[in-house]
């Protein structure tokens, strides 16, 4: 198994007797692209701001770059990590260069950091322009450029394509699926859309009502995505006695076989007397799975 | 000192010295209208505005610390820039370098009101000008009520992301610290703006017969100043843990 990047145990957070994190075992293993994925409200900005001790655990451990994390050791951690956490954290009245500047400072880096990380995310030209005058994907850009300044081993990113336009979004989700190639950073990025976390993840964590639901590869998941046969017929109730399947919607569905068996269910079906109709081949999405994790009703 | 030129670097275009400089040229000119009835090469003219300038100090400089010291916090509230700077700096830090950066700033302003309130009086002439270790002196206890007012707004303006609460709290200790003057030092020792009165030297004597003002001076209040520096430590204490406690 890879090193681990992130590892927590049994990470719990109560507010007030209500329990919005609940035992979460996050495993994001190094050089991976970790889609944190779930309904709003599930826990995924606690869980992230619980890793960055920015919230005490109610009871659980976290383990961050092969260190469990404490009091005393926090800082000396999270020098390695960048984050963007629900909003981007920025200085209007300054310029994007002027608060990376400070971020720069803090974090004992060179000059040419700043260059870097402005080209990147694309705001090398706003020269004197006041962060004030960026608009709201502007601004997401420059949270995003202090997240990666100084190449950190480990970004933690919530929602980070929140108020970008779709070109911004792409730009945003490609130089997110190659941070671990282009800069070896290892990304733990939360978010509420499956398509955007299946697009740039390679490893997916489902959370649920603060529970931990499902978490593997996206190739771990897919393969629990079932394959049905759907047959429409002049007579669905013989049909489906004759073919073992099950009426939804207008159609049977029957698990998938292979060809062979799909010529021998045609034919059989001729030969009782009943016209087939339609026949088509039915994949379950992740999106199908997401929902099946998400409302309790498992895999 | 890295943390208090970050303090300073995010200050940038915020127009704090302006306000120093404003402050400072308020107190001055409210000074100098006073002074103004007083004769040319008059022998209690530095002690009439050495008296004077705790009175307006109560009010003006009260009101300023509350300015800067909600400025200073403000700054990270409108970035929302806590989440970034708590993974980077410890708290104890980033509160520690807000105070020193407002201490900062008082000692600015009260420097140059000094040397201001030093320049009306050889302007003026008067025969009973003060050395330097008066007008340090005067400063101190200048800068200390200044110092408190600012660390409680401060508690204040962490607290409260809305800034409207603690510029009240500046506004209401501004006008307790003017009404304190006119009640018995046991009020006034109530109120960290009411330090500005305890703590000045030159006190005023008034002979209802003879219709005459008098000045004299005092020892320094080695107690209220002693008392002040207990309810400053009890405040950063309090609200320094309070912070580094904090959620985000």
């Amino acid at each position: 198994m890879a090193d681990l990047a992130i590892a927590t145990e049994g990470l719990s957070k109560s507010y007030g007797g209500v329990r919005v994190v609940d035992g979460v075992g996050l495993k994001v293993p190094e050089g991976a692209v970790y889609g944190f994925l779930g309904p709003n409200g599930a826990g995924k900005s606690t869980t992230m701001k619980m890793i960055l001790g920015l919230v005490r655990p109610s009871a659980g451990e976290v383990d961050v770059l092969g260190e469990r994390m404490d009091r005393r050791n926090r800082l000396a951690i999270l020098a390695q990590v960048g984050s963007l956490i629900e909003s981007p954290s920025c200085y209007r009245h300054l310029t994007a260069r002027e608060n990376l500047d400070i971020v720069r400072r803090l974090k004992g880096l060179g000059e040419d950091s700043i260059d870097e990380a402005l080209e990147t995310v694309g705001l090398a030209n706003t020269g004197r322009k006041l962060v004030g005058q960026f608009s709201l994907g502007m601004r997401q850009r420059l949270g995003l450029a202090v997240a990666i300044l100084g190449n950190p081993r480990l970004v933690l990113l919530d929602e980070p394509t929140n108020g970008l336009d779709p070109e911004g979004i792409h730009e945003m989700r490609e130089l997110i699926r190659t941070l671990p190639q282009t800069r070896g950073t290892t990304a733990l990025v939360s978010s509420h859309l499956l398509s955007e976390v299946e697009q740039m993840s390679d490893h997916l964590g489902i959370i649920s009502q603060g529970q931990m639901v499902w978490q593997g590869t996206l190739t771990a998941m897919r393969s629990h995505a079932r394959r049905q046969l759907a047959f429409r017929t002049t007579d669905d109730r013989r049909a489906a006695a004759l073919l073992g399947a099950q009426e939804q919607d207008g159609w049977l569905l029957a698990p998938f076989v292979d060809d062979d068996a799909v010529a021998r269910s045609s034919v059989d079906l001729v030969r009782a007397g009943i016209g087939l109709v339609r026949i088509e081949e039915r994949n379950e999405s992740i999106e199908d799975i997401f929902l099946s994790l998400t409302t309790g009703r498992g895999l | 000192m890295t943390a208090i030129m970050l303090e300073l670097a995010k200050l940038r275009r915020k127009r704090v010295w302006l306000v120093c400089l404003g402050t400072t040229a308020l107190c001055l000119m409210w000074m100098a209208a006073n002074v103004t009835r007083s004769a040319q090469g008059s022998p209690d003219g530095t002690a009439s505005l050495l008296y004077m300038a705790p009175l307006v100090n109560a009010i003006v400089m009260t009101l300023f610390a509350a300015v800067i010291s909600s400025r200073v916090c403000d700054v990270d509230h409108e970035a929302e820039a806590w989440k970034e700077l708590l993974c980077l700096q410890r708290a104890g830090t980033v509160f520690g370098a807000k105070l020193t950066c407002s201490l900062m700033l008082i000692v600015g302003a009260v420097t140059l009101e000094t040397a201001g309130l030093a320049a009306l009086a050889a302007y003026k002439g008067f025969t009973d000008q003060v050395g330097l270790a008066e007008l340090a002196s005067f400063a101190v206890t200048q800068i200390g009520p200044c110092f408190t007012v600012a660390a409680l707004v401060q508690a204040i303006a962490l607290r409260w992301e809305n800034q409207f609460v603690s510029l009240a709290v500046g506004l209401a200790l501004s006008l307790a610290g003017l009404f304190s003057l006119f009640f018995s030092p046991v009020f006034q020792r109530l109120v960290p703006s009411g330090y500005f009165g305890l703590l000045s030297r030159v006190r005023m004597d008034w002979d209802p017969v003879a219709q005459v003002v008098s000045f004299h001076t005092i020892p320094f209040a080695w107690g209220d100043a002693a008392l002040l520096a207990a309810l400053c430590a009890s405040i950063i204490t309090v609200s320094a843990r309070w912070f580094s406690r904090k959620e985000l």
